[in-house]
């Protein structure tokens, strides 16, 4: 089997279990707790069964976290559970950044259970992380693989979304008013034209 | 003659993947061969033109065109080819009810454009059953398109279906969509929402045409783009005219409600599904002008006639206007007819199964019989293997009273709507009236009338349907009124068989019955006259208040009419229902 | 039959005179005895805000006397032509250097009017016409009150050269649009910019007045300052003889004759001004013996070559070519008017050269009643025609090619029998649309001319 082969990671991460789909124990009391997930992603990526520190946001920032980046995070552990990523020491320091940079800004626009129900938005999450370790996708170049994660970008999309559909919106709203207003009086005409 | 030679061994190439290619839908696919067409002139006799397959749902035919194959260059892809035109036949349309149930939806998501439904219908389907065949069964799909498309057939829109085969099969940008000086991002995010649009609706795709139709439309809205667009794609169209020559299809009056709520504009769904503050629940269908679509006729739910026309004419370019405009009327007046008057026959059973009979893609889905279906063939395919039972009326029974016949003369003149473009209280009433007595085997004669002016009228009184609805459905807009000069023919001298009149007018009708005739007789003595020989009842049903005219009502009241007043034309319904109840149903 | 095509009578007075108080000078000239039956209600729909606006419209612009020099640009433009580019989806993307914008044609504006539309202009205040234009082919021209109310400072500003003012008053006619024609709207209004006095518009045709007398009697009573309409209409007036005191004759919409001029002002002894104007962007220039002299400030003009988009020097005959206007409707960069002339410069005053607008033809019934072009104009609007040429014979039989895929020749004959009053021979043909058309401009002709 190929290594970092998307199509296989988006199959995993599709079958992810829902215990992983509970809500933070920062959100609620049977909640997952969240920073042991966090630890033992770490161990497992290490292959160092004892390790103990780990880079974590402070516990203020932590708090700041919403309960759908929460998921999101869980959700993503078990995609790092595939075997592509055990023992790889050389991502350890990548996650942070994905987990509480990357993540962050496209949780705003995806619900968490999506990572796993939509096609596209699994395939995101795996291009996301494949992207933020620095590793490339099976049989793609850089600029494919730059450009394949550009092309579902949820933030992204979003923008675009809203300003076309803005636009369009606006046509129409001229169109619906120029069809009202053309059945209606008009004003004044002085002379002819 | 070397490419008479290689057509020939492309179809033998194509002949023996046949089989295979119905396989890749279903092993017990019972469809006929195509119909092989060696060159362009016996294509064009099959009427397939501008592409190098296309389908007939009329006949479940799949004509291909091998020198158009060979000259595309796609001789490699028969088994893409060929499935692909079989997944028309037994996955989308597949038959010609649904066929126009998807093309209405996806016109209610192309206000004001609504010509280019057939062309979005087409693709959708395409998208649909590719989607398959290149997913589940591992065709070369991408490839045919890679065959087909050159640089000249690039538009805005076509880059937009193309992306979304990338997006749909994970393919490099460019693998199809490959003018990249038309890429965007706007088209990017547009052609990511169409593809989990044709994941998502794959299993129940008539209900995912309104979203398709609203993602296109920016596309597709401009006359220009739009004959731009489909010029440069006329090779992929194989299923635009799919109804050509297609009997009539029932049903399709009464107003798609459910299609209508689906008209969502995927986009305003993607941005508001982020903005959790926006009411979550609250499914906007777009404000489209409903009433472009329908609320007409008898408790607003039916389509008006000129929409119903163009649907129609889509479905079946070859569709008749007249005859469709006739199943209008008799599809909403249906309801209101008396039942066929053999209930009071003494005989118990009527509906005495007489044998079986292919059902067809055009008859009411009420009408298979699925058991007999199933027995003669365990698959079903529409038109084929479906039965409908019919029946025996018995023709024995012996009614106690003659029905008298019926004369509707209908005014139509200035003030008066035209059926085809506005749905006709009076038309309706008239079918009614009409079609009930010729249930209980009255004659009917109708005139339309608009006089001064022009009047028409049947060739006396008649029993034959279409010639009837063809004569009240027709329009004249002269005139003030109805004319009561036209009584003279029918009713001058006493005809072999009573009759009732009918006459619905308004109040211009006292301005007729008081105009100079230029004759000694004034139109009110022929209106007594023609009351008198008629040997019936009259009744003059004015769309007035009551309380108009009192002395001139007195006067027709006293001749023997009956005077029937309507406030609103929709009163006009009670009154035929009410009409053809008291005088034709013999309950 | 097709009353109900027109727009309908929505509004109540108060709506269409937000600023007005006393409408009893409205009231008068409704019910007069001698009114004709108006058809319609109007009114400018003017409020504070937009009161406002009109009368800097007139400030900020009217006491321009140089326009721009040859060789210079209107010191607005500059301006103007960036807030396009930002807000217009129709100018988006399209380049941000104004000396090689393209061109844009009347097409451009029939086909996307609402791409022409700024994005910060209010849709609360956009109004709609929908016109067949004296060339025939459909336009909805999209406008506010404001640019609409803007014609009168406009026609002021020409009317200043002739030292004539009108009067602001609640009590006095100011303006009267007069039409000859089969059917038009017909309506007794007031200005709020001219302080409530009265505006019409009526129609000669006798059927729309109580008593033949009647039009003539209204027109005496009420003695608008200033008339306005077609050469037609005021020959037609002419005809009816009115003891008649207008300040002004303002002849538009076609081309005044001389003869036409001449006898206009001889019986009326006022300036019969004839001007050039179009729906699109409104009053353009009035006819001077040097060539028809601009008055809008406010629009800058250039010639193109016909065919190509190549710009013509100063002084070299081509198509002229409109920037500018007030409407935030349809704010126009290079929009070719379809006329022709040349431009040359006076003083910081532009002046078209013999500019050829379009002509007017006079049809006429068997027994010489004259027909309107524009009304076959309207009528035919009323079908799907993609266009269509018109030609009257010696014989005075009229020839009709149209181009439809939808109507028969009948009905065409039908229609037109009956603006000729049932008293005309009429050939007409209906030329299919094929792929590949090259279907003429609709044309009017006549050997009588």
């Amino acid at each position: 089997m190929s290594k970092y082969d998307v199509f296989e990671l988006v199959a995993h991460l599709r079958k992810c279990p829902d215990s992983y789909l509970k809500p933070s124990d920062f959100f609620a009391e049977d909640g997952l707790n969240s920073l042991a997930l966090i630890a033992d992603t770490y161990r497992i990526i290490s292959n160092n069964f004892l390790k103990k520190d780990f880079k974590n946001p402070t516990n203020f920032d932590l708090k700041l976290i919403d309960d759908n980046h929460w998921r999101a995070i869980h959700i993503s552990t078990w995609l790092l559970c595939h075997t592509d990523f055990k023992n790889n020491p050389q991502i350890e320091n990548k996650l942070q950044k994905f987990w509480f940079e990357e993540l962050l800004t496209t949780t705003v626009y995806v619900k968490y259970n999506d990572w796993i129900s939509d096609d596209e938005r699994a395939e995101e999450m795996v291009r996301l992380l494949l992207y933020c370790c620095e590793v490339m996708p099976f049989g793609e170049s850089h600029n494919e693989a730059a450009d394949k994660l550009a092309s579902i970008n949820s933030a992204e999309r979003y923008k675009v979304l809203k300003e076309s559909y803005e636009a369009h919106e606006r046509i129409m709203n001229i169109k619906r008013e120029m069809a009202e207003k053309a059945a209606r009086e008009a004003a004044n005409v002085y002379g002819r034209e | 003659m070397n490419n008479q030679a290689k057509i020939e061994e492309t179809l033998a190439l194509w002949k023996s993947h046949w089989q295979q290619a119905k396989l890749e839908w279903n092993p017990m696919l019972r469809l006929q061969e195509p119909i092989w067409c060696l060159s362009n002139e016996d294509a064009y006799k099959e009427g397939l033109t501008g592409s190098f397959a296309m389908i007939r749902l009329t006949d479940h035919r799949i004509v291909i065109n091998l020198e158009e194959i060979v000259e595309r260059n796609i001789i490699d892809y028969p088994l893409e080819v060929l499935a692909h035109e079989i997944g028309h036949h037994i996955f989308t349309p597949a038959n010609l009810y649904d066929n126009a149930v998807l093309l209405n939806r996806i016109r209610f998501g192309l206000p004001g454009i609504e010509d280019r439904a057939p062309m979005v219908a087409n693709l959708y389907a395409d998208f649909l059953i590719n989607d398959k065949l290149q997913r589940i069964n591992k065709l070369r799909m991408s490839e045919v398109y890679q065959a087909i498309n050159s640089e000249d057939s690039f538009s805005e829109f076509w880059t937009l279906m193309m992306r979304t085969y990338e997006y749909l099969w994970r393919l490099n940008r460019g693998e199809l969509a490959t003018k990249s000086s038309l890429h965007s991002k706007k088209i990017d995010s547009d052609a990511s929402l169409l593809a989990s649009l044709i994941r998502s609706y794959s299993k129940n795709w008539i209900h995912g045409g309104g979203r398709f139709a609203v993602m296109v439309y920016p596309y597709l809205m401009d006359d220009k783009k739009f004959q731009d667009a489909r010029k440069k794609i006329l090779v992929l169209l194989d299923a635009e005219d799919a109804g050509k020559g297609a009997m009539d299809i029932s049903g399709m009056t009464k107003l798609d409600l459910e299609g209508y709520d689906e008209i969502i504009d995927m986009r305003k769904e993607a941005i508001d599904s982020k903005e959790e503050n926006g009411d979550k629940s609250k499914k906007e269908s777009l404000g489209f002008e409903k009433n472009d679509f329908g609320g007409h006729g008898p408790r607003e739910g039916y389509m008006g006639p000129g929409n119903y026309i163009d649907l129609m004419q889509q479905a079946n370019p070859n569709a008749d206007e007249q005859r469709l405009i006739n199943t209008y009327y008799k599809e909403i007046a249906l309801p209101y007819l008396i039942d066929f008057p053999v209930e009071i026959s003494e005989n118990v059973s009527f509906d005495l199964p007489e044998g079986l009979e292919t059902w067809d893609i055009g008859d009411a889905i009420e009408e298979v019989d699925w058991l007999q279906s199933a027995i003669l063939s365990p698959e079903l395919i529409p038109g084929l293997t479906t039965q409908k039972r019919t029946f025996g009326s018995d023709s024995d029974n012996s009614i106690s009273k003659k029905p008298l016949n019926v004369y509707l003369g209908i005014d139509c003149s200035g003030s008066m709507g035209n059926p085809r473009h506005n749905f006709s209280w009076p038309i309706l009433a008239a079918t009614i009236i009409g079609l009930s007595a010729l249930r209980a085997g009255a004659s009917v004669m109708g005139c339309l009338s608009g006089e001064p002016g022009s009047y028409l009228e049947t060739d006396g009184f008649i029993t034959d349907e279409t010639d009837l609805l063809t004569t009240l459905t027709s329009y004249l807009g002269t005139g003030y009124a109805y004319g009561i000069e036209r009584l003279r023919k029918p009713f001058e001298t006493k005809p072999d068989k009573k009759s009732h009149i009918v006459i619905v007018t308004d109040n211009d009708i006292f301005s007729m019955l008081a105009a100079d005739t230029g004759t000694k007789q004034s139109n009110w003595e022929l209106a007594e006259i023609a009351l008198k020989n008629a040997g019936g009842h009259g009744t003059m049903v004015l769309h007035s208040p009551p309380d108009y005219n009192k002395d001139l009502v007195l006067r027709l009241v006293k001749m023997g009419w009956n005077v029937y007043y309507v406030t609103n034309e929709a009163e006009l319904l009670k009154f035929a229902a009410e009409f053809s109840q008291q005088n034709y149903a013999y309950v | 039959m097709d009353a109900n095509n027109g727009p309908q009578i929505a509004l109540t007075d108060k709506e269409r005179f937000p600023l007005l108080d006393d409408l009893s000078f409205l009231n008068e000239l409704r019910q007069d005895a001698f009114a004709p039956k108006f058809n319609f209600k109007s009114g400018d729909r003017l409020n504070a805000e937009q009161l406002l606006r009109v009368n800097s419209y007139k400030n900020k612009y009217y006491d321009k006397k140089v326009f721009w020099n040859e060789g210079q640009v209107p010191t607005w433009l500059e301006t103007y032509f960036k807030w396009c580019i930002q807000t217009v989806p129709f100018y988006q993307n399209k380049g941000n250097d104004f000396d090689s914008f393209l061109t844009i044609s009347r097409e451009d504006i029939r086909k996307f009017p609402y791409l022409f539309v700024s994005n910060e202009a209010n849709l609360k205040e956009l109004l709609v016409y929908h016109t067949s234009g004296s060339t025939g082919s459909k336009l909805d021209v999209l406008f506010d009150s404001v640019s609409q109310a803007s014609w009168l400072p406009q026609i002021e500003s020409v009317l200043a050269e002739f030292n004539i003012s009108i009067t602001k008053s609640n009590k006095s006619a100011a303006i009267a649009l007069i039409c000859a024609q089969e059917k038009t709207l017909t309506y007794a209004s007031l200005s709020t910019y001219l302080e409530g006095a009265g505006v019409l518009k009526i129609n000669l045709n006798p059927t729309e007045w109580n008593h033949p007398d009647d039009a003539k009697k209204y027109l005496e009573k009420y003695n608008p300052e200033i008339l306005t309409g077609d050469p037609i209409a005021f020959l037609a007036l002419l005809d009816l003889k009115p003891q008649l005191a207008p300040k002004a004759l303002v002849s538009s919409a076609m081309k005044l004759t001389k003869g036409a001029k001449n006898k206009l002002e001889a019986y009326f002894k006022c300036p019969v001004i004839d001007l050039y104007s179009m729906t699109e962007c409104r009053n353009i220039a009035y006819a001077t013996e040097n060539g028809h002299k601009v008055i809008r400030p406010d629009l800058y003009l250039e010639i193109f070559d016909e065919h190509t988009d190549v710009k013509l020097p100063y002084g070299e005959r081509g198509e002229l070519v409109v920037t500018g206007g007030s409407n935030p409707f349809i704010p126009l960069i290079r929009y070719r008017t379809g006329d022709f002339c040349s431009l040359k410069i006076e003083d910081g005053v532009p002046f078209l050269v013999d500019l050829e607008a379009r002509n007017p033809i006079v049809f006429v019934t068997k027994s010489d009643l004259k027909i309107n072009n524009i009304d076959i104009s309207n009528r035919l609007s009323e079908f799907p025609l993609a266009g269509f040429k018109m030609h009257q014979r010696k014989d005075k039989s009229i020839e009709f090619v149209g181009y439809s895929n939808e109507i028969t020749s009948k009905e065409i004959v039908d229609a037109l029998s009956v603006i000729f009053k049932n008293d005309i021979e009429i050939e007409a043909e209906i030329q299919k649309i094929g792929q590949d058309n090259s279907v003429e401009k609709t044309k009017y002709s006549s050997d009588f001319i």
